[in-house]
């Protein structure tokens, strides 16, 4: 599996962790090309429908992004958010999907390091696993 | 007040606004008045809007890209149907009285008909004169048919008749015809003569911005001698991947890359045989240029950064400084440099003084880089004589009276804003232009008609799909890693794709043209932009699809630029693919997107002021004089603020109770609703039908503006301050400075600055007006006969007469002791502080001071109510704790919550003038807001399908604004959103656990396409 290039669905709210993705690319911080990403108003928007069905299709990773706590532009999207992560997780398992395939970040606006960051680890992390057992 | 609309019976063409000069705050400024309704001609000297900006690679601290931001606002003024855009033109006369002048203006003729011109640049290929283009600083070269840049606005091209073969002798020979022989529209006669047009207007807005001076005359630097010393602003242009080098760095004499670099600030500025004033922006650009330039370059090694004090005052600055040092690893050297002359191997030689030796020193370099002053842009005075008003001695336009009215010029009805009255920075400018448009406004009375917002066209929703693609190479920005030719050629052969194409730049002028046309030609009903980010052009492109009668939201973006060329810029086969998964995305997400119609609320033409200080005060009067109702809360018993803790003011040294008096008295002759010793208790509303609830009332208003000021901060457990009652704040002292009375013979006072900010931890920028209460307290302390030292780290007097102040200081006997920034100053004494110990770094020793007084300049912190405040308005606060403003650079008035505004020490420490400045700023949005009695409310929100909801009322617990609410009828209960206070947010869709609810623009449908498509085989 040395050349497996993962293939990434990434949600980013639009306020702040699409604003940090662009403030990473703003700061040319590189990191690798392998996430497609969807932006949606708030992190609260991404289902656990949207999650599964990027899995089904043939995401090996989905990651999914939004304001630090406090900080959600709608008050509390980002808690809910959380929330429908970890019941998400659960079906997730349930699927035979490894839990590190499904990550979670806050990222601000100012956090185009993070974003960066965020993403290579999580590139590394999904290398790591291999292909998902649901395309294998 | 306002002036009293003519009563002639007749009717005229309403009165307008002149604005002069096309820069950033001229701009802004137009777009301000014209959105306020008013008539505006804006004036341009040269051919094309943009001024200095434009010319900027990139704005700090963000780096973010200067023309990328500015782009959309020049494109928006050139569109906006209340704005007059007069390029190459000039004013030769105003006559008349505020609100009644008459000013004439000289349109050059461009030899080139404007309504023809297409841009295509035909005519510049084949004409065969070369003269250095102005706009590359003279770096490029351009034809005598030109326009200064690619993204020129309006792009039209224009002849320069000094330069033109044909007007050799002066008048026209017909000697060479190329360009005309070969414009494919014929749109070039050398017959077109220049055009006076005398316009009717209420008031004047100048905003000539500055020039930056040529550093020839200072001989020992040795600039025009060789070739590879150059000046911020031609370095800047080396740096733009859209200027003569293309981004890259290299020496001018050879072409090879440099690998060490000088730069040397204060070229001209500080310096009383040029230009005793500061320049401003100067030490912060530099820092931006060595970052930019090790990217850009990564054989640079060494960056020696000569410089006098560093002045990173702005928000953010303190952290960029570290970051050019820590990062980008240049060097600071606090020193100016003797001399520059040919040293080995065909280097640069730069002799100085080392600071840590305290010996002479010399470098060698591959490029100098001189930061030269910014000095009053090249007509001044002309246009002073023109305009009846008066110039400083120091060459830029005179303010009235700098302190209390940061706009007024010397001839009333004519205001000021950005550079024209001294060096700013551009948040600074952009504030003042929109200050000085709240005061040109009020001359204009009933002349205004706000543009309507009608309803947006609609297609048919259910039509087969055609999709235009655009893909954009920004320039190099993109296109440098990513093949945006393949890209459209893959997008063609989409599905649904009917039409795809790839442009140099699709935000400048002539692609909106372009993309409009195409749209009704290849009657397209879906548009997919693939370019930079959503954030900042989605508007600007929705704007396009609703001219060319397409709903705007049948539009999408790609984001190829920010998230992948600047990403991946190593692996560019991947980023190309990449991009092309992204155009895929966007183009099936565009394929089920539906139209959408606005929805009109009517508003309170009202607004709220929040916080009684200077700016509160300030702001309160200025939206009142638009005739609007405004009301003032102020949470002690009594109006002030701050102020009410200073004694005299710099620069003039007129009482601050003086100042703070008028300005009551002036917000008393105003029908203002005053409301001291109350509070805010809850908020609840949106932008134009705010609820604001007080302890013993409810006020309804259309605009909330935050002027809740600071706090000083206490310096508890520092410096003696606990131990020794003989050491006190600047604010205890300004009290001692209070009365009269003479300090006993020698008495010596030692301040102390940055007690507590521009620390590593904490508080880590700058607090910005501290040195300067230093400076005026020092000297007067020196005036009362004591002596006076001041221990700093760099001394910021960057204000308009900042300098004057710290020279004043200097030369009447001030001591000054730099301190090394980690070190802290030792306290000594037995009950009182009597003897400091301190390393000064240029003795470099260790010096002991006796004293009798220590003043601690602490810096200044948010009000204790900011937190709160944020929490209840939802508008995010910085690391500073101070609110944050919507954008660094171009949003210094507004927050990311639509309707809610701030100014003053809300947003972050402030002097007077800066505070009141964007307080009349904070007036002129207001007014603009409140200009019409609707608002149009964002389309995208939620919705039930009444037919699937159960009533569970799962939305109900979830939504933070209340908008869901449950209902029941004769078939039951049912849930039902309110589109008014709906923020589109999209989570009650993605939790409902029937589907009942469907996010508008993110309905699952749309987002599920974006997924299954990736993945299609």
């Amino acid at each position: 599996m040395a050349d497996f290039e993962p293939r990434i669905v990434a949600f980013a709210c639009n306020w702040c962790s699409y604003a940090g993705a662009d403030l990473a690319g703003v700061s040319r911080l590189q990191y690798p090309p392998n996430i497609r990403t969807i932006r949606v108003m708030c992190s609260g928007r991404v289902s656990p429908g949207h999650i599964i069905r990027a899995f089904e299709h043939g995401a090996d990773g989905v990651f999914v992004s939004g304001c630090h706590i406090n900080d959600c532009h709608y008050g509390f999207g980002n808690r809910w958010a959380e929330k429908q992560i970890e019941k998400t997780l659960k079906l997730v398992e349930m699927l035979g999907i490894e839990p590190d395939r499904l990550k979670l970040e806050w990222i601000s606006a100012s956090e185009g390091e993070k974003f960066a960051t965020s993403i290579r680890t999580f590139v590394e992390r999904i290398k790591e696993l291999g292909r998902s057992p649901l395309q294998r | 007040m306002t002036a009293k609309a003519a009563t002639t019976g007749k009717p005229t063409p309403p009165r307008g606004i002149l604005v002069i000069g096309g820069g950033v705050a001229g701009i802004q400024a137009a777009l301000d008045l014209g959105k306020a309704g008013a008539k505006v001609y804006l004036v341009e000297r040269t051919p094309s809007v943009g001024g200095r900006m434009a010319q900027l690679d990139k704005t700090l601290p963000t780096n973010d890209c200067s023309i990328c931001i500015l782009s959309p606002l020049l494109v928006e003024a050139l569109r906006h149907p209340n704005i007059d855009l007069l390029t190459y033109a000039e004013v030769t006369a105003l006559e008349g009285t505020p609100g009644n002048f008459k000013a004439r203006v000289l349109k050059r003729s461009r030899f080139v008909n404007e309504h023809d011109c297409i841009g295509c640049g035909v005519c510049a290929r084949v004409c065969p004169v070369s003269v250095p283009n102005e706009f590359e600083a003279g770096m490029g070269d351009r034809g005598a048919i030109y326009v200064p840049m690619a993204q020129a606005t309006p792009l039209i091209y224009t002849i320069d008749k000094e330069n033109c073969l044909n007007f050799a002798g002066g008048t026209y020979e017909p000697v060479c015809g190329k360009c005309a022989e070969a414009c494919p529209k014929k749109a070039i006669d050398f017959e077109i003569e220049n055009e006076e047009i005398e316009l009717d207007v209420a008031s004047v807005i100048v905003a000539t911005g500055f020039d930056e001076m040529n550093p020839r005359p200072i001989r020992n630097l040795s600039y025009g001698d060789h070739k590879d010393i150059l000046t911020g602003l031609e370095f800047e242009r080396m740096l733009n991947a859209a200027g003569p080098t293309g981004g890259r760095v290299v020496k001018p004499s050879d072409g090879s890359a440099p690998t060490s670099l000088a730069i040397v600030q204060c070229v001209g500025s500080r310096d009383e045989r040029y230009h005793s004033y500061c320049s401003r922006v100067c030490c912060v650009y530099s820092v931006k240029q060595c970052i930019v330039a090790k990217d850009h370059q990564p054989a640079i090694k060494d960056f020696h950064y000569f410089y006098r004090d560093m002045r990173a005052y702005g928000r953010g600055f303190e952290e960029f400084y570290h970051r050019g040092r820590d990062e980008t690893g240049v060097n600071f050297i606090k020193s100016s440099p003797a001399s520059i002359t040919t040293g080995s191997n065909d280097k640069l030689r730069v002799r100085y003084e080392d600071p840590a030796t305290a010996r002479p020193a010399s470098v060698d370099v591959d490029l100098v880089v001189l930061t030269c002053a910014m000095i009053a842009s090249a007509g001044t005075p002309e246009l002073a004589r023109v305009l009846g008003v008066d110039v400083e001695k120091d060459g830029y336009f005179k303010l009235k009276d700098p302190l209390g009215d940061p706009v007024a010029s010397t001839r009333e009805g004519v205001f000021l804003c950005g550079c024209a009255s001294g060096p700013k920075d551009i948040p600074d400018s952009v504030a003042q232009a929109s200050a000085a448009g709240a005061r040109a406004l009020a001359y204009v009375g009933e002349d205004k008609s706000p543009v309507e917002e009608g309803p947006l066209p609609m297609n048919d929703p259910e039509e087969e799909p055609r999709i235009g693609v655009f893909v954009c190479h920004c320039g190099h920005n993109i296109a440098g890693v990513v093949d945006s030719k393949a890209v459209a050629e893959f997008a063609a052969r989409l599905p649904g794709v009917a039409y795809a194409t790839d442009n140099l730049y699709t935000c400048s002028d002539d692609t909106q043209t372009k993309i409009e046309q195409i749209i009704k030609r290849k009657k397209l009903n879906r548009v997919v932009v693939a370019a930079c980010t959503p954030r900042t052009h989605e508007p600007l492109f929705r704007e396009t699809c609703t001219k060319a009668g397409l709903n705007p939201y049948l539009f999408d973006m790609a984001n190829i630029r920010d998230q992948c060329s600047w990403v991946h810029s190593d692996v560019p086969e991947e980023a190309t693919e990449k991009s092309k998964d992204l155009v895929r995305m966007a183009a099936f997400r565009a394929m089920n997107l539906k139209p959408l119609q606005r929805k009109r609320v009517e508003i309170d033409r009202s607004a709220l002021v929040l916080g009684g200080g200077i700016s509160g005060i300030q702001c309160a009067i200025d939206i009142a004089r638009q005739g609007l109702d405004v009301v003032l809360i102020e949470k002690e018993p009594a109006l002030g603020g701050l102020l009410r803790n200073l004694d005299h003011l710099f620069p003039s040294g007129a009482a601050a109770s003086d100042l703070l008096k008028a300005k009551i008295e002036e917000l008393e002759s105003l029908p203002i609703a005053v409301f001291k010793g109350q509070e805010i208790e809850a908020v609840d509303g949106f932008v134009g039908n705010f609820e604001v609830k007080l302890k013993d009332r409810e006020l309804k208003t259309g605009a909330i503006i935050l002027a809740t000021g600071g706090i000083a901060r206490e310096p508890k457990g520092r410096l003696g301050y606990d131990e020794f009652d003989n050491v006190i704040t600047s604010s205890d002292f300004e009290k001692t400075l209070g009365g009269t009375e003479k300090f006993n013979e020698g008495e010596h006072i030692v301040f102390i600055q940055c007690v507590g900010a521009r620390e590593e931890e904490g508080y880590t920028g700058c607090s910005r007006y501290c040195c300067q209460v230093s400076l005026k307290q020092a000297l007067e302390a020196v005036k009362r006969g004591a002596q006076a030292t001041i221990i700093h780290r760099d001394i910021r007097s960057f204000t308009r007469f900042g300098e004057d102040l710290y020279r004043d200081a200097r030369n009447a006997g001030v001591s000054f002791i730099r301190r090394k920034d980690d070190e802290d100053v030792d306290v000594r004494g037995n009950g009182r502080a009597e003897t400091l110990g301190v390393f000064d770094t240029t003795l470099l020793s260790d010096v002991e001071l006796e004293c009798d007084t220590v003043v601690l300049a602490v810096p200044l912190l948010p009000s204790d109510t900011t937190a709160r405040l944020g929490e209840m308005l939802r508008i995010p606060l910085g690391s500073d704790g101070f609110f944050l403003e919507k954008h660094i650079k171009l949003g210094p008035l507004e927050t990311n919550t639509e309707g809610i505004f701030l100014c003053g020490c809300a947003q972050y420490p402030k002097d007077i003038p800066d505070s009141l400045a964007q307080a009349s700023g904070v007036a002129a949005k207001v007014g603009a807001l409140l200009s019409k009695p609707y608002v149009n409310l964002e389309p995208a929100t939620a919705f039930v399908r009444r037919q699937l909801c159960r009533a569970c009322g799962t939305c109900v617990d979830i939504c933070e604004y209340h908008a869901p609410e449950l209902k029941q009828d004769e078939t039951g209960e049912y849930v039902e959103i309110n589109e008014a206070l709906c923020k589109g947010c999209g989570t009650c869709a993605s939790h409902c656990p029937t589907s009942a609810i469907v996010a508008k623009h993110y309905t699952d449908e749309q987002i599920e396409s974006m997924i299954d498509i990736l993945f299609e085989k």
